[in-house]
């Protein structure tokens, strides 16, 4: 028989008060703080058509005795969103999302030709976002918003598949991303750390982030970048950037690896040393002509013009880095107009003409600033391109289908997607269709 | 006081879930939550599934422990009262078994976090009555309630080889459901689903299912499925890759190919599949206030796991038809349920769903030989030898296997407690480290069996 102390009592009867007063706080909170429940589910149809360059062993094509190992390949995936909004002060606002997904994996077994049609199925659970918003001023002007946590940033709103290069691409080597969370979703950027929106001056909006880097290694170095955007009379819409990535290391070591120090070819007596840091370089443009017409026949983003160019490190190495213009990727999209029968229907194409593959780690899977060479398709990969429609129903459902040669990477049975893309010469495409409810 | 601590934090996040338990944030929209925990405790008493890599030790699992701790998450959403949103998350402790690769012979601990449905629903007409109801994502499907154990083929089987799965009734697909009902008493359900579980995957099936008289004192169910109807191109390359290469012709022909005589059958992984089921309510008949809901219930069902028979491997269609029997025991109202279960199968193969996707069974149960880089192991003192005809060595097991049971009880208190508990020899799966099921049956007799309990409890 157990005894009974009078410690033990004292720790039950703490604990049962302590109970009772964060309950009572929770219950007197309850009526300062809302609650608002987010719902999301999806499921993402996709076909890989005409994708023989990616073979799963690109140092040695000869090895793939079937080029066509993607060909035709489907993929599909299912997820369950749900998130918490919390509104906990007028000032103070929180959001935190988990998602689960089922979807398979290609690289399972790893690089194995013979597995296509055997890839595992692969269940990932993990965060949406996870952040904190304070507003600063006037709680309803917001003219400063401090965003700290895990947070989706989309600055170019016009942007459905390629673009976002500021805060998502990479420096030496300078790869680009496309798409968003889903295969096929709307473009956007995962960032983890500070985020200060400024909207103080009218139709002037700036941004300062200072992000951590959770996705590509080496991990946990911080960058410090700043967007503006300003609107002449809602036709023309200027946008740019900096970003000082990887400005400050969490490990040197790491963002300039001694294993990428190479000789000089001009001078034998000096050694190039290649980084991962550097300075990027953002500007863009809008072109919105619907003001200047006195209907209101076309849909709300119909006719809009828009492009996007980055640098991706300003600074020039020997060797790989030689040619700023290889660093400078180009998009320009337009909206089709549909007269309201679609949402968006917008073409857009780019235009990046590095001489590198477009991969943030090289094929050992070790992320390496010196440049990896292209294999036998050169500059084919130089032009991508996607054509992206969606529509909302009923306010809660939105069906989102494209058919891109663009940067696609697939799930790559983790929470994340995998490093290589997977469509490259412009005849490799992919088409999807997205079906989202949400709430 | 650790303990204390974590009670304390308990009773804070229980009373947030409360909070939005039932929220109306638009005025057409209603949220709702529930959250639930189960504790599973599983005995495996006898079996005499041969470790991989050891055939000679086929009593590893004799009197083998496995627990899972299990913690749901449901949240409902409704909009406008005919589009709903269904999302549930499944988080879990347990202790399974261990790589049988390794020396390792106890369990081994995981977590894991899995989805186990997101779908959104929409009713068209009435809410309340609708006159057909659209189902997109992955949902759960049961049309038998009454199955514990065995039964519901349907959907949890496959062909060529036709394997079947046991568990209750539910099964979890991916895909399209549209239900309707014409005239009132008659539920027709049209699936088109894809194939997200069993190799190759992405295959999309067309389905049709009609219940007469759901509820009633007789209720006939009957439905078709047309296995893996679209054949995706990855899923057609998948086993002919391996077993085919480039050329029609290869070394492993026979796995994909029977050759006799000079000519060639060659099997596909496609079928249809039919499942005719009844269940006659004899409750409802005797109409006694002592018996309770679920009593006197008897159920049977059975299935073809591919109409077509191919040269070789699958000439019998006989061997390819599952049978079961079900009778819920009268109780007086003291359980639940009290369900005994029963089984023919009579396939010679083993009940395994094929890990490379193939067509043909992937081994024998009484020779085994080791298919990883496709060696072949021979050893004269060794009991077991190499065999490539694996309706040859199907051997006694092959009809032992044949025959399946089990007994289930269940008993709900105050709406959110069910204690269940089984002792059964059906087709016993574990789990594997992502949390689904390993494609392994793990009993080969009427004598080989496991007990299992199971705690639930459900928060609102």
């Amino acid at each position: 028989m157990a005894r009974i102390t009078l410690q033990a009592i004292g720790n039950r009867l703490v604990c049962a008060a302590g109970a009772l007063m964060l309950s009572g706080l929770c219950a007197r909170a309850a009526t300062d703080v809302e609650f608002t429940p987010r719902l999301r589910v999806s499921y993402n149809l996709l076909q890989m058509v005409n994708t023989i360059s990616s073979l799963p062993n690109p140092d040695d094509p000869a090895s793939a005795s079937d080029k066509t190992l993607m060909h035709r390949a489907f993929v599909h995936n299912v997820s369950g969103e749900f998130g918490i909004d919390g509104t906990l002060h007028e000032r103070i606002r929180m959001y935190v999302g988990f998602r689960a997904q089922i979807g398979h994996s290609f690289l399972y077994p790893a690089y194995n030709i013979d597995a296509l049609g055997t890839q595992a199925k692969r269940i990932t659970a993990g965060l949406t976002e996870s952040k904190g918003t304070f507003i600063f001023g006037d709680v309803d002007q917001a003219p400063f918003v401090l965003t700290a946590g895990y947070f989706d940033l989309k600055y170019n709103p016009d942007a459905q598949d390629l673009g976002e290069y500021l805060l998502s691409s990479g420096c030496y080597p300078g790869y680009v991303f496309s798409g968003g969370p889903e295969m096929h979703g709307v473009r956007t950027t995962k960032l983890a750390g500070l985020w200060l929106d400024a909207d103080v001056f009218e139709k002037f909006r700036q941004d300062l982030v200072a992000s951590v880097e959770i996705f590509v290694i080496p991990n946990y170095d911080i960058s410090i970048s700043y967007l503006f955007e300003t609107d002449i009379r809602e036709i023309v819409t200027l946008g740019g950037g900096v970003s000082f990535h990887r400005l400050i290391s969490a490990n040197e070591n790491n963002t300039t690896p001694a294993s990428a120090e190479l000789p000089d070819p001009d001078d034998t007596t000096k050694t190039i040393k290649y980084t991962h840091r550097g300075v990027k370089l953002m500007g863009r443009i809008a072109l919105d002509p619907k003001p200047l017409f006195s209907t209101d026949i076309f849909g709300e983003r119909d006719l809009r013009l828009y492009a996007e160019a980055a640098v991706l490190g300003v600074k020039n190495y020997p060797i790989y880095y030689e040619n700023i213009s290889e660093r400078i990727p180009v998009m320009v999209g337009f909206n089709l107009p549909t007269f309201k029968l679609l949402d968006v229907l917008a073409v857009e194409g780019e235009w990046y003409g590095s001489t590198l593959n477009n991969n943030p780690y090289s094929d050992v899977n070790s992320p390496y600033p010196v440049g990896q060479e292209k294999r036998a398709w050169g500059s084919v990969d130089d032009f991508k391109w996607a054509v992206s429609a969606r529509r909302t129903l009923m306010e809660h459902i939105a069906v989102t289908a494209r058919v891109a040669c663009d940067h696609l990477r697939l799930y790559d049975g983790t929470a994340g997607f995998e490093m290589r893309e997977r469509t490259i010469y412009p005849y490799e495409y992919a088409w999807s269709i997205l079906l989202e409810a949400y709430f | 006081m650790r303990r204390s601590i974590v009670r304390v934090v308990a009773m804070v996040v229980l009373g947030q879930v409360a909070v939005f338990s039932q929220v109306e944030p638009d005025q057409d929209a209603s949220v709702s939550a529930n959250m639930a925990v189960s504790y599973e405790l599983t005995h495996i008493v006898n079996s005499s599934y041969a470790r991989a890599g050891d055939v000679t030790n086929d009593n590893w699992l004799d009197n083998y422990f496995l627990q899972t701790i299990s913690s749901y998450m449901i949240v409902e959403a409704k909009v406008r009262e005919k589009l709903r949103m269904h999302v549930k998350f499944l988080g879990a402790l347990m202790f399974t078994l261990p790589d049988e690769a390794s020396p390792n012979g106890s369990p081994v601990k995981y977590v894991f976090g899995n989805m186990r449905g997101a779908y959104l629903s929409y009713a068209f007409g009435e809410a309340a009555n609708p006159a057909a109801d659209l189902t997109i994502g992955y949902f759960p499907f049961n049309y038998s309630p009454e199955t514990r154990a065995l039964g519901a083929y349907l959907f949890k089987s496959g062909t060529y080889p036709g394997y079947v799965m046991s568990g209750d009734g539910e099964a979890r697909l991916a895909g399209i459901h549209l239900a309707t009902r014409l005239p009132e008493i008659i539920y027709h359900d049209l699936f088109f689903t894809t194939e997200i579980d069993i190799w190759p995957v992405y295959d999309m099936s067309l389905s049709y299912l009609a219940r007469y008289g759901v509820g009633e004192v007789l209720e006939i169910n009957a439905g078709a499925m047309f296995y893996r109807l679209l054949r995706t191109y990855q899923g057609y390359r998948a086993y002919r890759q391996t077993f085919i290469g480039d050329v029609v012709l290869s070394d492993n022909l026979e796995k994909v190919a029977f050759v006799e005589d000079g000519d060639t059958t060659w099997y596909s992984k496609s079928g249809v599949k039919l499942m005719g089921r009844a269940c006659l309510d004899i409750n409802k008949i005797v109409k006694s206030s002592r018996l309770g809901e679920n009593d006197l219930k008897l159920y049977a069902e059975a299935a073809v796991l591919g109409v077509k028979n191919y040269t070789g491997y699958y000439e019998d269609i006989f061997e390819r038809i599952p049978l079961m029997v079900g009778f819920n025991v009268p109780t007086f109202g003291l359980l639940d349920v009290l369900a005994v279960e029963g089984e023919y199968y009579g396939s010679p193969y083993k009940n395994d769903a094929d890990p490379r996707g193939a067509p043909v069974p992937y081994e024998s149960h009484e020779y085994e030989y080791m298919l990883f880089n496709e060696e072949v192991i021979v050893d004269s003192d060794d009991p077991y030898k190499t065999l490539t005809d694996v309706r040859a060595g199907a051997g006694q097991k092959a009809k032992d296997d044949n025959f399946r049971w089990a007994l289930w009880a269940e008993k709900t208190i105050k709406d959110r407690f069910t204690i269940s508990a089984k002792v059964a020899s059906d087709h016993l799966r574990v789990l594997r480290s992502d949390g689904e099921y390993d494609s392994h049956e793990r009993l080969f007799s009427p004598t080989e069996w496991y007990w299992q309990l199971r705690l639930f409890a459900s928060i609102f």
